[in-house]
């Protein structure tokens, strides 16, 4: 089955190694970053969300309308607006899109965060709420007749939108999170599961953990797996590593500069999220594992996010994906530490390695007669 | 000083006199009336809102892909965002339309409407959170350090806008509403206060009552004035009238599919804004008012929006506008009952009296 591979939408040039060079909002930037992921084999950009941050929805739609086949993941956390109208949103996004929208669901894992935007549910709560916002929002999708809603967290009456998703019969729902709140209610609830980079055995125990709560609720089929990394490549190992090396000097500079953070919004210590926790334990189990896998991007950010590297050649780095797709994972998830130059170059040189070898896989699995596993 | 005017684009054809046609989201449709509009020369348009519609900031993005300098005006109900993130919505598109945006605020005036969307609060508090919610908008737009906001609706910490409107110093706010609660809120944050089109004497009311409470929240500007109609146009008076009872004989035949659709965003017949029973206790004292606006349009569908309609010849319609202008009216929002066509017609022959009058009047009034 063909790997799917999501890069990053962003709407300035700033990463962990680098403060953005302009505005926080640089339209142009926006548009070759995106430009570059079409052209350059990836599916699909993630517009991402944070309590300051543009609008993903309004940012995805300025991008809609300048590109033609990129798909659109757009981060949606269900504090910061009524389910039914997130509901329309989207499906109308896919209408101007022509169908390319997948909806990111993000149920926030820092209460202070969630408390810029109003929000003071505990952890678990949240969980909750998210699940409930998951099914109104795919109920509102697919119902042509008005209906009712009494949950713990909404409540509404009478509701049918005129405006249907182009996808049919809905746009897929991705999840993340790493807590057994959140295997629970992803586990339930989403089309594709989304894991940050770990060790392959940590990895496939997640994967696990997400399949044991699928079938717990009752569902026969399994979401898809999604895990995210930092490629890190270069034409020798030797200079990856370096390169490498040079990164993570970078962000500690900057992470010393900044008085222990990389900007005001998140500290680096003692994270609440069990995704970021996870990160961090492993980095202080050690800095390599398996083919690739550097965690000292992840140890040097206080595991914030996606933050876990593939070192190497892009030979390498295409192997250590491979290892993950064994594993039964599905999409992967990368972007560089510049962002534009690396989705360029990771793009042209790592992802035709993986498509090739995966579809080499099938055919032969087909010609054995077996589906592929 | 020149009198703005604002349009009304859809995702699809529909008007009162016939069933809506198309699919709900018709791009190819958006597109072509976005740029008639341009291409007319109105200064914006407004998207509407209600319940069950495509997301307006969704088709503003898009229509504004395929345009070059016309603003957008998108409907917005308070209570099913976070203000602070309609704050970046909005100022996420007016910075990628290079600062065509405007937001147009509507409170909710039916409740049924309202719980479609999970909204249980009564009118007036409505109104109160309304307030709060603006409170924060502008905030969010302007503040330079983080805030955090302490309300009976809404509360947060430490939130600050990594993203700020193009619009120095913020997008400007449209409010619509015609209510005492209405007032009081939309005279203390309206940029521009909207009214639907009624006679020239209540609509005289309406403004002082806006201004009014724009005193009392101790504004030294008051909110400018839009006003709201339906023209019908025609080469001589008489083919006007003709054509404003050929529209209302099929508004009537059409108009229990139209309630339908009506009710699914108003709920009902008899309706609980007090702008459409204003416009019923106009149509109620007669068919006629004033140079040239008409009610029967509106009584035929319960006064569901902007419905009274302005009917003559260009020049007749332009000095019922110029009317409204002498008594403080500087926004005209204007659409027709064949929306896409009245709009090309309105850019030739209508749009410029009005502007080439104004023009005059202000250059006589800097001379003298």
């Amino acid at each position: 089955m063909p790997v799917e591979f999501l890069g990053i939408a962003a709407t300035s040039d700033g990463s962990e190694i680098a403060a953005r060079s302009g505005a926080s909002f640089d339209k142009e930037y926006t548009l070759r970053l995106a430009r570059a992921h079409e052209e350059n084999g990836w599916d699909r950009v993630l517009f991402a969300y944070g309590s300051g941050s543009p609008d993903p929805n309004a940012a995805a739609a300025y991008i809609a309308s300048r590109t033609s086949t990129l798909q659109l993941l757009l981060a949606h956390r269900p504090n910061v607006s009524y389910p039914t109208f997130a509901a329309k949103t989207f499906a109308t996004i896919d209408q101007i899109s022509d169908g390319r929208v997948t909806v990111h669901f993000i149920t926030g894992g820092t209460d202070h965060e969630q408390q810029r935007e109003g929000d003071y549910l505990t952890h678990d709560e949240r969980y909750g709420r998210t699940r409930e916002c998951m099914q109104i929002i795919r109920r509102a999708w697919t119902s042509h007749e008005p209906f009712d809603y009494e949950g713990a967290h909404y409540r509404f009456a009478d509701f049918v939108s005129d405006v249907f998703p182009v996808q049919q019969p809905r746009p897929r729902l991705s999840f993340g999170g790493s807590s057994p709140a959140a295997y629970q209610t992803g586990g339930a609830e989403a089309d594709i599961y989304c894991l940050w980079g770990e060790p392959l055995a940590s990895t496939a125990e997640q994967i696990e953990s997400v399949k044991a709560a699928a079938k717990a609720a009752g569902r026969d089929d399994f979401p898809k797996i999604q895990v995210a990394f930092r490629p890190i490549i270069a034409p020798t190992e030797e200079k990856a590593w370096e390169k490498a090396h040079d990164i993570v000097d970078r962000i500690e500079d900057r992470v010393a500069a900044g008085g222990g953070a990389l900007s005001r919004r998140r500290s680096l210590k003692n994270p609440e999220n069990a995704g970021s926790q996870r990160l961090i334990a492993i980095a202080a189990e050690g800095d390599r594992f398996d083919r690739a896998l550097w965690t000292r991007t992840a140890a040097a950010t206080g595991g914030a996010g996606n933050s876990n590297a593939l070192v190497g050649t892009p030979e390498t780095v295409a192997q250590a994906i491979l290892d993950y797709i064994d594993l039964g994972v599905d999409i992967i998830s990368m972007r560089g530490y510049d962002l534009l130059a690396d989705a360029i170059d990771v793009g042209r040189q790592v992802l035709p390695l993986v498509r090739e070898e995966v579809a080499k896989r099938d055919r032969a699995a087909a010609k054995a007669g077996s589906p592929a596993a | 000083m020149p009198v703005e005017f604002i349009g009304m684009i859809s995702t699809q054809d529909q008007s009162e006199t016939r069933p809506s046609s198309g699919p709900a989201i018709d791009k190819d449709y958006v597109r072509r009336f976005a740029r008639a509009h341009e291409d007319a020369g109105f200064d914006r348009v407004l998207i509407g809102y209600n319940s069950s519609q495509p997301d307006g900031t969704q088709v503003a993005a898009y229509a504004a892909a395929h345009t070059e300098r016309l603003g957008f005006l998108v409907a917005h109900r308070p209570g099913f965002m976070a203000p602070t993130l309609a704050a970046r919505t909005f100022a996420t598109l007016d910075q990628f339309t290079g600062g065509r945006a405007a937001v147009h605020v509507i409170t909710g005036g039916n409740d049924a409407e309202q719980r479609r969307d999970g909204d249980y609060l009564p009118k007036d508090e409505r109104y109160d959170r309304t307030d709060e919610y603006l409170d924060v908008l502008k905030q969010a737009w302007t503040s330079e350090a983080p805030f955090g906001y302490h309300g009976r609706y809404y509360r947060f910490e430490d939130f600050h806008a990594d993203v700020r409107p193009a619009q120095q110093p913020r997008i400007p706010l449209y409010f619509g509403g015609s209510s005492e609660a209405a007032y009081r809120v939309g005279g203390k944050h309206a940029d521009v206060f909207a009214l639907w089109g009624e006679p020239l004497a209540e609509t005289a009311e309406q403004i002082a009552s806006v201004r009014a409470a724009a005193v009392a929240a101790g504004r030294t500007e008051p909110p400018r004035i839009s006003v709201s109609f339906r023209p019908i146009l025609g080469a001589t008076e008489e083919l006007a009238w003709e054509r404003a009872h050929r529209i209302l004989a099929a508004t009537r035949a059409n108009v229990e599919p139209f309630r339908r659709v009506w009710r699914r965003a108003v709920g009902g017949n008899e309706p609980q804004n007090r702008g459409s029973q204003r416009l019923l206790a106009a149509a109620e004292k007669g068919e006629l008012h004033d140079r040239a606006l008409w009610t029967p349009l509106a009584a035929a569908t319960g006064a569901a929006g902007n419905s009274t309609a302005l009917v003559g010849t260009p020049d007749t319609v332009a000095q019922a506008l110029l009317d409204y202008v002498g008594i403080g009216v500087s926004t005209l929002l204007i659409r027709g009952y064949d929306p896409y066509d009245d709009a090309v017609e309105y850019g030739q022959a209508l749009l410029p009296l009005v502007r080439d009058e104004i023009a005059r009047r202000d250059a006589l009034s800097s001379v003298s």
